[in-house]
């Protein structure tokens, strides 16, 4: 079987060529220099919200698609099942649903066989599960949120890859890959959409990913839109023709999940700061934000808040998601440009975790009246404040990894600032040359932008213990 | 295709040093010494400007950055090469005794490259220019023709924006500092016991300090504007651009302020050796029709 390439992946109809991430990388084979150093120059990678969608689609991701009305999300959604997956037809591999009040998943999975001739009725043998359509890897629900709550608690098991029958669990899809997506109209703020319900929180969470398409850098430009509108008349949603490339993304499904879940000191210690980290309230008795968040944020006088009453700790969900995206984005940029492309895993991690705008950690009451419920715009900010963050940490990172306690000594040597890590021999040599020197400690750096520390001590002793 | 771990890239940031490195760098250290014979600092007896140049990086626009240089002056006479050649017909001159010198480009002029770059959103061809090309300049360190005096035994100090002794340099000198007599240079003087030094500032504390002022020649609106691009850059920090000076002063002595690179927080430094490197911007040949 052929390699997959990026013409295969390209939506037939779906148009948006919008930069929906931008990533530090080096392009091209290592070029060292007389130091032996990589001499290859920083470029600035640029994915559209369709290269994150392919990545999404190759790390077996669910993904969620939330906008106004014609933003397309049903046109990119219906590409995925018909170009990647080769449609809902005997021979494709999708399952496609829409959400309404009447939905009944067993009509997807089961069928019931009567036996006319022996004119007996049995339940349990005549009640069939459709095989076939239970190994499909693609379970596409169009205007999720058109169901009401408890039908909605159906696409549970769809997002988990399950489907109970007869008592017994089955598992969606093969080799563990069942991708699970859905388009919804959310009623952001004025309630726009009658007809809707809200989402069930738990069915957000389940969406490892999710898209704003309302969102400025996520919606198609006005050259996308121009491109659209002048290729159809017909403004129903146009069927690609059937590919089917289910081979070769679980292919390469396999080489992402195999990597992401190596130990890699650099995420697990993003893990801890987007999940412990952000879980700490330094105002709260207890230490953590519980039921403070957000509610007494508004009101909190601690002057490290700017992002820790901005969002909340992720949950066990995410973090995986957001790791295996971030190499799923690393193979995508290299199928894109055709050569060898490294990207930073902080960088990769920062702009994966922009897609988890509707897991329920961003402050609400933030997003309804400081951002008029963009929450996506709200989250980019976030992420823009918790970069900085991560920059402080990649300082100390290499010395944590190495083993040492994260304190690091500046000092101004020879007409220029130097940084080191804080070692005996290191202060025995500045005292000596009559050198002074500052001293600056993450867990201190951390606290002061409101932010947990208890896993730096056992992540450090751990690192050591690795070495 | 295969899929590997994805390796921590290097931002080209000043980073931390290893705990090895440290040592290697400070073993055998002497701590600073004031030069035994001022009036004949120490010499390179055999400079060779080419020889020594770094990172020729080429600069499309109104300004090229020079190739580095391992010294301060043999930047200067890099410069003063390129003009006598005819290679910087714009460049900004001096008249000093009837002579018209080629002189490095005040900090004023650096900021103000700098500032204008950041701003030209389109490439001679109209394709848009990334962010990464906007920043070029931003990612070394400019040197300029402005001296920075510092008065033996005080806190004072005085701005020179474009000062003499540094635009006639002698190609060969290597030393830390100039050696002065304080009291005859005619610049602006401040006195670090009166503001913020050596410690990073808000936005609002940069556009109203007297050194940055004063480094800029009082041009308010430039700082102001030269301050929100480098803390937009920078959106994660609160404090940034801070004025380094040098302190207990033993000698009278001049240096020369140049304003650091963005991942070293674009602060102005009075306090480096004239010895260590030089990073000089030059005005680009206007182009012909």
């Amino acid at each position: 079987m052929n390699e997959l390439t990026y013409d295969e992946l390209k939506f037939p109809n779906y148009v948006n060529s919008n930069t929906a991430i931008r990533l530090r990388a080096k392009v091209g084979e290592p070029e060292l220099d007389r130091e032996g150093k990589d001499a290859r120059p920083l470029k600035t990678l640029e994915l559209t919200l369709s290269d994150v969608v392919y990545a999404a689609e190759l790390a077996g991701l669910n993904m969620l698609f939330v906008s106004d009305t014609g933003r397309g999300k049903t046109q990119l959604m219906s590409d995925v099942a018909w170009h990647h997956y080769g449609g809902d037809q005997e021979t494709g591999q999708a399952n496609w649903a829409d959400g309404r009040p009447s939905f009944d998943i067993t009509d997807l999975f089961e069928r019931t066989r009567v036996d006319l001739d022996s004119g007996k009725f049995d339940s349990d043998t005549a009640r069939q599960v459709k095989e076939e359509r239970v190994k499909r890897l693609f379970f596409g629900v169009d205007e999720i949120n058109r169901a009401p709550g408890p039908k909605q608690n159906e696409f549970f098991d769809l997002a988990d890859g399950k489907y109970t029958f007869n008592g017994k669990r089955l598992n969606l899809g093969e080799d563990g890959y069942a991708l699970f997506m859905a388009t919804a109209n959310l009623n952001k703020l004025n309630g726009d959409f009658s007809g809707t319900f809200e989402l069930d929180r738990a069915l957000l969470n389940r969406a490892h990913l999710t898209f704003d398409l309302d969102h400025p850098n996520f919606r198609p430009t006005p050259e996308d839109e121009m491109v659209i509108e002048e290729r159809k008349a017909n403004p129903k949603v146009d069927l690609a023709p059937a590919q089917d490339l289910t081979g070769k993304i679980l292919t390469i499904n396999k080489k992402i999940l195999t990597a992401a879940k190596q130990l890699d000191p650099y995420f697990t210690a993003f893990r801890f700061l987007v999940g412990r980290g952000l879980d700490y309230c330094d105002t709260d008795k207890y230490k953590e934000k519980g039921a403070a968040f957000p509610m007494l944020c508004n009101e909190c006088g601690y002057t490290g808040k700017d992002l820790c009453s901005m969002i909340k700790g992720s949950s066990e969900r995410s973090i995986p998601a957001v790791k295996t995206l971030a190499y799923a984005l690393s193979y995508l940029a290299e199928l894109k440009l055709g050569e060898k492309v490294e990207i930073d895993p902080l960088d990769a991690v920062l702009q994966a975790f922009r897609f988890t705008t509707y897991h329920g950690n961003l402050n609400e009451l933030v997003a309804q009246e400081e951002y008029a419920a963009r929450n996506q715009t709200m989250m980019d900010e976030t992420v823009e404040k918790l970069s900085g963050v991560v920059n402080t940490l990649r300082d100390y990172l290499p010395m944590m990894i190495a083993g040492q306690d994260p304190t690091i000594i500046s000092y101004q040597f020879q007409g220029n600032r130097v940084k080191a890590p804080k070692d005996q021999k290191t202060v025995q040599a500045l005292n000596k040359a009559n050198i002074s020197f500052q001293e600056t400690n993450l867990k201190k750096e951390l606290k002061e932008k409101g932010l947990g520390v208890d896993w730096v001590d056992p992540y450090v002793k751990r690192m050591k213990e690795l070495k | 295709m295969t899929i590997k771990t994805l390796k921590p890239l290097d931002f080209g940031n000043r980073r931390v040093l290893t705990t090895e490195e440290a040592l290697a760098q400070l073993e055998g250290y002497v701590p600073e010494k004031p030069p035994q014979n001022p009036t004949n600092p120490p010499i390179d007896p055999d400079p060779d400007p080419n020889g020594d140049l770094e990172g020729s990086v080429e600069i499309t626009g109104s300004h090229i950055l020079m190739p580095q240089t391992s010294t301060y002056a043999l930047g200067v006479q890099a410069l003063r090469d390129v003009y006598s050649e005819g290679k910087c017909p714009d460049h900004p001159v001096i008249e000093i005794a009837g002579s018209r010198i080629v002189r490095p480009l005040t900090f004023k002029e650096n900021i103000e490259a700098r500032v204008n770059d950041y701003k030209t959103l389109t490439n001679p061809d109209g394709s848009e220019r990334t962010k990464e090309e906007r920043l070029r300049l931003f990612n070394r360190w400019l040197d300029s023709s402005c001296g920075i005096a510092y008065k033996a035994g005080t806190t004072k100090f005085k701005i020179i924006p474009v000062c003499k002794e540094l635009i006639e340099v002698v190609k060969n000198f290597n030393g830390e500092y100039l050696p002065i007599n304080y009291d005859k240079v005619v610049g602006t003087e401040l006195d670090r016991s009166n503001a913020k030094y050596d410690t990073l500032l808000t936005k609002a504390e940069v556009i109203e300090h007297p050194a940055w002022r004063t480094a800029v020649e009082d041009d308010k609106e430039l700082l102001k504007d030269y301050a929100d691009i480098i803390f937009t850059e920078k959106k994660s920090a609160n404090k940034l651009m801070s004025f380094w000076t040098r302190s207990n002063i033993a000698q009278d002595q001049l240096r020369a302020l140049f304003v650091d690179n963005l991942n070293d927080n674009s602060s102005a430094n009075g306090s480096d050796y004239l010895s260590n490197y030089g990073s000089f911007l030059q005005v680009a040949p206007s182009k012909k029709p």
